[in-house]
This record gives structure tokens, sequence and C-alpha cells, in this order.
């Protein structure tokens, strides 16, 4: 499946924390011709392609996304809401789609600006303020809808110029087709290294699904493929990533220094235009919790640059997504020949 | 669907011209003339004996405008008509007559100060990014006075509601064009005027050539009918009925006509409302504000979050909006009226 | 009750739970029941011998403070888990058989701002590392119970009762009495480790908001609480459906919320390959304080829930 179309599916599809299982035909049905594929208790994805020697690799992009999610019932059709990691100004008049027993149309709205008092025109909205409005009776609405119900901004797949996309939830489905185009890569390559894909989940919510995977595949050498921040007017002004800039590789304590050279010199050697990024401590990412599961594992962090993280409109350089699933495949290749001993010893 | 196809259409004020092809196509087989007016207000006559009334609909949205470019690309734009600014975030449009795709995006949360996060962002802090990679390149896809537009699509919401944009003033619109399919005895002017959301302007000129006695507006309407709004600023409610304005910020609306209009709703068994709100405004002010001036009514259709992205109506309140202004007009037989 | 009133008026900070732990193994030797104690200092009992292992916990330990200052009459003390700091002013502890009072000097949510007055001139039979809890004082109405620690107590007296009654027909089930809840979960984590259960239950207490000035929509009462989520679990959807069921043929009512508080099953349900798992909470009015209240209908649907779950 081409990757763009696989990110279109995705993003258009719902996964918050928690339901990644949601789209679990959807994964099976794109990673079908590249392994094995299972689903752990809480619903972490594996993708498993055998080789013929004994090394792991363990890829891992999470599947969950952030999401709304409905506390309580007002009146007459109307919800009240939180968001995990979403910002309520990102959420003035959206519409949005509540996954409920149906999906239901809902709409968010703010008080007309002329009944605003001065202070409520200057300040930001708060989730208190917000309201998802149904059109329904509370009646109607207790059928299909409970606490608990997820929902989420209804977004097309936007395309836009010189192949970069707007969508939601690109944090982390690039991350998740990048994986794809890695095992498009692979495909009919003949590996000693054992490649696990993994799918995480929870990782929104403090990257809960990472620890289990990594126990459970306990692999030679870890790596966690997210999305970062880009250095424009709305990014982070402590880094230098740009859209179409290619995978920006992770220096710091998190990231093994030798695997993290290796990866660089892989990008070199093969063309593939890269970047890199420091991380000081904590990355937020599922590498945090990979590099100490077990006996500990080295771990890499990759990440794809990405414009206006955690809202309904995240845009991402196509090339970037395809870029990483290449550095991956050629990386994996790389380790393939080598003793991972001497690779990975201190 | 007519209210489907006008509300879909990208008419922001001053570039009328896709809502004003369609409602041109409606209206021609139906009236005795029809013509287009140098502001591009449309003017349709019904000739008749009766009074000289004057029915107004206004074919503009609110929207944005393309005022510059920054050097990364991205595009700086303002409010064409009044779109609050806590609007414009995360939202997808149209820019354009080639449509080119935009996003207005936010920074990060992660990335925000406990300031940032508690503040809000004026116009001057958003920008529409078309992912073009520099002003230079932006410079091939866009020009400086582009419109730019919400990509909302119409379609159904909640119990006998509908959603979509420019509900004001293209519920109006398709009012009138279903008015003026029926026949009365009145002198009637159906008049689709052009850039009220920027002032009201587009009145002013067709009310000066028409000159009627009575002029009514028909609009989508304020309605707050929200929990979380005091009850008594809600302005209107949905589903209670076309709402008959008592005054607003630019008319006082003619007693003897609102008893008119409230008497024509209870033998019709038409379900109806008070506007109760005070605030905003329509043409009537213009069409009342020229030449020597004339009486207005307004009959408007409640509509929730209007001038946002995506606002909310009820189907049972357009008909009845439809049905309350044609039986109304049918009546004005009489000279008292 | 007899039995709920002694939980209640024992002395059982985090890590230092053995008053508890006797009162409850006491209670398990005198209906002749097996159980284990861990590294930890949880107490596990297993019955049944279904396919499909099923842990439920209670915790044994309450919030308290630590002493790390002595002035003479006055202590300075760090808290031992999570407690709100400005609704402490004037609550009573007991320290090494000895009352104190709390006194909050600027009424800020800091440790620092308080310390105890032990009112006493005399020399302090107090040292660095002592624990004060705070004074208890059991008491039952006709609907209400009130004392201290009913978050976790209270939930261990349901945890001895369902034992008791419980004939386990699909299930392998491990009762664990956790320690060190407060401090997030610890006890509970190594457990799970080692009982490596296909589903967890937590019990833990729900704050309920059915007084003035408060708002959410928890009542006593009304149901045990199912959370949708908390800060850091997410129910698994399978075991969602377990206890709705179980509810539904209890004929109880759940509660539901989507909860601004912590569990166990935070670090629970992320250990081994991953564990299905999900709070049911009992609703518990002004939690943390010395006077905790609860619903007795609350208490008798719970158990009716968890027997359900179980046969």
């Amino acid at each position: 499946m081409e990757e763009k179309e696989f990110l279109k599916i995705l993003t258009t599809n719902f996964s918050p924390s928690g339901r990644e299982d949601f789209l679990y035909e959807e994964i099976k049905k794109a990673f079908q011709p590249y392994g094995e594929i299972s689903i752990s208790n809480i619903n972490n994805i594996y993708v498993k392609r055998k080789g013929s020697g004994k090394n792991k690799i363990m890829l891992m992009a999470h599947l969950d996304e952030v999401a709304l999610v409905i506390t309580d019932f007002n009146k007459d059709g109307f919800l009240k809401f939180k968001g995990i990691g979403i910002d309520p100004k990102t959420l003035v008049s959206q519409e949005v789609v509540i996954k409920g027993k149906e999906d239901i149309t809902g709409i968010i709205g703010i008080k007309p600006p002329h009944l605003m008092n001065e202070e409520e025109k200057d300040k930001a909205v708060t989730f208190q303020s917000l309201l998802i409005d149904t059109g329904l009776s509370n009646q109607k609405l207790k059928e299909k809808v409970s606490i608990g119900t997820f929902a989420y901004v209804k977004r097309d797949f936007t395309e836009l110029l010189h192949n970069n996309v707007a969508c939601k939830s690109a944090d982390d489905k690039a991350g998740v087709v990048s994986m794809l185009s890695c095992a498009k890569e692979l495909e009919g390559k003949d590996l000693k290294t054992n490649v696990y894909f993994v799918l995480s989940a929870q990782e929104e919510v403090g990257h809960r699904g990472a620890k289990s995977a990594a126990y459970e595949i306990a692999p030679d050498i870890g790596i966690a493929i997210d999305v970062t921040f880009d250095s424009g007017k709305f990014g982070a002004d402590d880094r230098e990533n740009k859209l179409g800039g290619g995978p920006s590789v992770c220096i710091g304590p998190n990231c093994h220094p030798k695997l993290r050279k290796m990866v660089i010199e892989t990008a070199k050697e093969c063309n593939i235009p890269y970047q890199v990024e420091v991380e000081p401590g904590n990355t937020g990412t599922d590498a945090w919790d990979i590099q100490i599961a077990r006996e500990g594992i080295p771990t890499l962090l990759i990440s794809i640059p990405e414009k206006y993280m955690h809202t309904s409109v995240e845009v991402i350089d196509m090339d970037d997504i395809i870029n990483t699933g290449l550095l991956l495949a050629k990386f994996i290749q790389k380790l393939d020949d080598e003793s991972l001993e001497e690779v990975l010893c201190f | 669907m007519l209210l489907e196809k006008l509300s879909n259409a990208i008419s922001p004020s001053g570039y009328e011209g896709e809502v004003r092809e369609i409602i041109i196509k409606e209206v021609k087989p139906y009236v005795d003339e029809l013509f287009v007016d140098k502001m591009g207000n449309i003017i349709t006559h019904k000739k008749g004996k009766g009074k000289k009334v004057l029915v107004d609909a206004h074919m503009d949205e609110v929207g944005f405008i393309i005022i510059g470019y920054n050097d990364d690309g991205t595009l700086r734009f303002a409010s064409l008509g009044g779109v609050n600014d806590k609007i414009p975030p995360c939202k997808v449009l149209y820019v354009g007559t080639n449509k080119i795709k935009g996003v207005v995006g936010l920074k990060a949360i992660h990335l925000q100060s406990k300031e940032e996060r508690n503040k809000g962002i004026g116009y001057d802090g958003l920008c529409i990014d078309i992912g073009a990679k520099d002003r230079l390149d932006a410079e091939k896809y866009v020009e400086i006075g582009d419109y730019a537009v919400f990509d909302t699509k119409f379609g159904c919401f909640g119990d006998g509601l509908v959603k979509g944009k420019a509900f004001d003033d293209r519920i109006g619109c398709f009012i009138l064009i279903e008015a003026l399919k029926e026949n009365y005895s009145c002198d009637l002017y159906g008049v689709f005027n052009v850039q009220e959301e920027t002032g009201r302007r587009g009145a002013l000129g067709s009310s000066f050539r028409i000159n009627p006695e009575i002029g009514i507006a028909l609009e989508g309407t304020v309605c707050a009918d929200m929990p979380n709004v005091p009850e008594h600023i809600s302005g209107t409610y949905l589903g209670r009925g076309p709402a008959i304005s008592i005054m607003d910020g630019t008319s006082i609306y003619d007693a003897s006509i609102r008893e008119e209009i409230e008497k024509t709703a209870k033998k019709s068994n038409i379900p109806y409302q008070n506007r109760r709100a005070v605030a905003g405004g329509n043409d009537a002010g213009s069409i009342q504000g020229v030449k020597n001036g004339c009486r207005v009514a307004a009959i408007s259709v409640p509509c929730r979050y209007i001038h946002s992205s995506v606002s909310a109506a009820s189907i049972s309140d357009i008909e009845n909006g439809k049905k309350l202004l044609i039986k109304f007009l049918q009546g004005i037989v009489k000279e008292g009226i | 009750m007899e039995l709920l009133k002694k939980l209640s008026n024992a002395s059982g900070v985090s890590g230092r739970e053995t008053v508890v732990r006797d009162i409850i193994i006491e209670e398990l030797k005198k209906n002749n029941i097996e159980f284990n104690q861990d590294n930890m200092g949880n107490v596990l009992v297993k019955k049944g011998n279904g396919s499909k292992k099923l842990m439920i916990s209670a915790h044994m330990d309450e919030t308290g403070f630590i002493t790390t200052f002595v002035d003479k009459g006055f202590l300075r003390v760090s808290n031992v888990g999570n407690i709100k700091i400005e609704s402490l002013d004037g609550e009573l502890v007991k320290i090494n058989g000895l009352t104190g009072k709390i006194v909050n000097i600027k009424g800020e949510d800091d440790i620092n701002s308080i310390f105890i007055d032990m009112m006493t001139d005399e020399k302090l039979e107090v040292n660095e590392g002592d624990i004060a809890v705070l004074k208890s004082g059991f008491s039952e109405e006709s609907s209400y119970i009130s004392g201290k620690a009913l978050v976790s107590r209270a939930l261990c007296y349901i945890l001895l009762d369902v034992i008791k009654k419980s004939d386990p027909k699909d299930f392998t089930v491990y009762f664990v009495f956790t320690v060190q809840n407060e401090l997030r979960g610890r006890g509970a984590r190594a457990a799970a480790y080692e009982v490596n259960p296909d589903y967890a239950i937590v019990l833990e207490g729900e704050n309920s908001n059915d007084y003035p000035g408060a708002e959410g929509n928890i009542s006593l009462n009304h149901g045990p609480v199912l959370r949708l989520m908390d800060k850091v679990l997410i129910i698994h959807h399978q075991v969602r459906e377990i206890i709705e069921k179980a509810a539904e043929k209890a004929k109880v009512s759940l509660q539901k919320t989507v909860s601004n508080e912590s569990s166990e099953g935070g670090e629970l349900h992320k250990e081994v390959s991953g564990i299905k798992a999900g709070v049911l909470a009992l609703p518990i009015r002004y939690k943390n304080s010395s006077l905790e209240v609860a619903g007795k209908r609350d208490l008798e649907d719970m158990k009716k829930v968890l027997l359900n779950i179980i046969e």
C-alpha cells in the first residue's frame, strides 16, 4: 500500500489511547505481507518478521492518538468533556465525531463574542467553558453515549503544496507509516535479524504500552519512531528541525551513542537526508521506557518533524516519512552483518 | 439540494460571484425583471398593483482575506466580516479562486508557556500555512487580496437539525428564493444584497434605487440557547420557529408590521418567537437609511454559532420561516398595512 | 462492623502496615483461609482453579506523616503519600501513643507550612523517623459509616467478606491486600509481576461530590463507581464488560466517572506483558481526612458485584 494512502486511512479513522484495537483490522491488512501479527493484553500490536538468526531489533511507533473523552451530561444534548494533551484553543468551532454505540456528530461552539465580557474576549477558552452540542435530546443521547466515551475532531486528510499533508494524529501515525515503508523496503531481503514492528498503545497518556512490549519481545536493540517539533514560527526554538529535512536523530542519554553514530553513518552512506536534535533528559517518548526494560535495552529515537503538534491540522512532509522508513531499513541491513556484541559494548 | 448548494458555495464579502450565479439560475424563471446592479446586488421584480415591498437577503458570508506573506511561506490574513479571533485556529481554509488549501496552525501545547496557555491569540499571531517553501514560492500560488473561507460541508445534525457554514445568510437567501416562486398582489422586489457583513453596504445602493414603502430583512440570526449561557441573553431558541425582531443595533422595527406578521403566524398555525437580543444588525438599517426611509421588519431563522466555521439550525424553523414570509406577503393586499 | 471498626482505627501508614496486616491475617486464620505473604509485605489469598487468573486488590495502607525534625514540643514532618496539606489545619494526629495537633501556619499547600503541636513542654518521646497517623474515631449511623482510612480499610473489609463467601467458578482468583498504595502502588506492582494475572480489578475510594459547593456526579449510596479512566489507568474494555455484566446480574446500578485521581492500577497494568485492568471504587466523602464518610449500601453493593464477577 502506498504511504500516503495508508496515512490517510489511519488519520481519518480513530484510535484513542486505550482503544488502539479500533484500528487492528486496518493494521493487519497493511502489514499482513510482512510478518506475523498479534495483539497484546493492553493493545500493543506486534508484527514479527522472522530472520534466520537470533538477534532481535524492535521498532516502535505508537498507534494511539490524543483524544477527547465525555465526562458528564449537561442539558438538552450538550456534553461536558475534556482532552488529554489537547489545547482547548484548538477546539473552538470544530465538528467532532463521538464514538458511541454509533458515530454521532457534535459541534463545539462558543458563546457569541458580543455576549462576552472583556476578560472572556482576551483569555483563552478552557475545557470548563466548552460543551459538545449534539442536537439530540438527553434521552436519545444516553442510549448511544456514556461517560468515558471518546470523541475526535473530524478532519479530512488535506493535501497542501509540495507533498505536505495536514491531518489529525500524524503524531504518531506518521511513525507507523514509516514502519510500513521500512517493511516494504526490506521485503525479499534475506536477513539474520528478527525485526519486530511494534505499534505501541497508550503513549500519549504516559508511554504506558512501551514497557510491557519491550518486556514481551526482549529485543537486543529498540528504536522508537515518533514525531518531533519543527523549529519554525510555531515550533520549538531549541532545535533546528525543518520539514523536508529528513528524519531527526536524537542525541542524548536516552540514546545509545554508538548506535546513534552508526545510524548517521548509514544516512550519509545512502544519501538519505537527516537532521539531529538534542534531548538532555526524558525524551517524552516510548524510548524512555524501552531503555530501562528488563536488563536494559540499547535504544534509539528517530523522529519525523511536524508542525502544530496535537492539533487537528498537524502538517508533515510525506518525503520525511518515506526517508525515515528507508533509513531504518538500511540501518537494519547494516547491523545484520555486524556482531551486535561489538557494536553495543562500552 | 438548494440549501446545501448555497451553504457550500464560496462567497465572502466583496466576492459574491458563486452564490450570485446560483441564485440567478434559480429565480429567473419566476420573476418579471432581474438585473445585477453596479455593486453586484441581484434585484428582482414581481410586478403588482399593491404596496411596494422590498424583501432582502444578503449573499455574502464571513471569511478571511490575505494581507501579506511571511518569509517562511505562510500567509498573513485578516477577518473579512466579523470572525472572532478565537475561531480561525486549527481550521482548513480554501484560498482564492483556485481553492488552494491552507491550515491555520497553533503552537504545540507542550511548547506553550503558562502565559501563552491562558491568553487568546489575535490575528497578528496567526497565519495560513499552504505548505509553501518561502515567500517567493507562496507568491506563485496565492495573491494578496485573495479571500479564504472555511472548508465546512453542509450536513444533517442531531434531531431535525442541519449544520454547515454561512447559514448567515444563505438561509435567508434560500427563503427568499422559495418565496419568489409564489405569486403576490403587492409590488414585490426580491433583493439579494452584497457586503452586508462589512457594513450593510450593498443594501444602501439597492434600496436607494427601489425606494420601497416596506422593507423586510431575512437573516440567519444569533441563537445562544446553550446551557452555559444565561437564558435571558440567549436571543432565540432553536426549534421554536422563525424569530421576529423587536430592535437591534441598526433598527427599531415597525410595531404594526410586527403585529401583522404575528397575526399571520397565529392564523396559519406557524410557530414563531421573538428575537430577544438587541445586539447585532442587518440590512434593514440600510433599507430604512436612504432617501425618505420606510417601515422595516425582520424575520430570522435562529442559528447557533453564527460567524464561526460551523453553525446549526432547525429544519422546521427554516420551513416555517419560508411559510411565514409567503403567507405574510400574500396578506399585503389591504391598504391598511 | 466490629472488624471494620478495628481496621479503621488501626495505624498503618504506607510502609508500616504491620498492625493492619496482623488484623487481616488473624481474620483469615479464624476462618481457616490459607494465605501467603510476599517480599513487600502484601498478603495473598488464592481461591479456585479456573483457567483464567483474576487478581482483586485492596490496599492496607493510609497516608500519614514521618517526623523529620523535633523542636522541643513541636514536630516538623514530611507527608507519606499524597495528601492535601491545606485542608489539614486543626486535624489531630497520634504518634507513639501521644496526641498532637496540626497547625498550618501560612495556610499553603506546602508541607513546610505545617508543624505538629504536641501540647507538652516535657521531654517528648518522639524521634526522627517516627510515624504520625490521623486520629481515629470510627462511628456507624443508619446509612453511613465514618472514620479514618476508609479509603483502604473499608475495601479490605469488603475483600475479606468476599473471600469468605466466594466460590470461584471460572477464575483462579488472587485476593491481594497490598502495601504502599499511597506511594504509587508499589506493593500492587510487585504482586502483579508475581501473579501475572489475566485480569486485575483494583478496589479504590472515589471522592464523592454530594455536598454543598462540590462539583461532579458521584454520590454516596448510589452504587459503586466504575472508573472509565483516571490519571494513571484507562480501563481495559474487557474488564469494563466483566464489571458491567456482573453489576447487571446483581441488580446493582453503577456510577461512572472519568476521574482526576490515581490508583495502584497505574504501575500494575504496565507490568510483564501488560495486564488488562480496571478500577472499581467506593464513593467516599472527604478522602484522606480524619473523618471520611461512606455509604453502607455501597459496601453491600460492592460485595455483590465482586461475588457476581467471581461466580
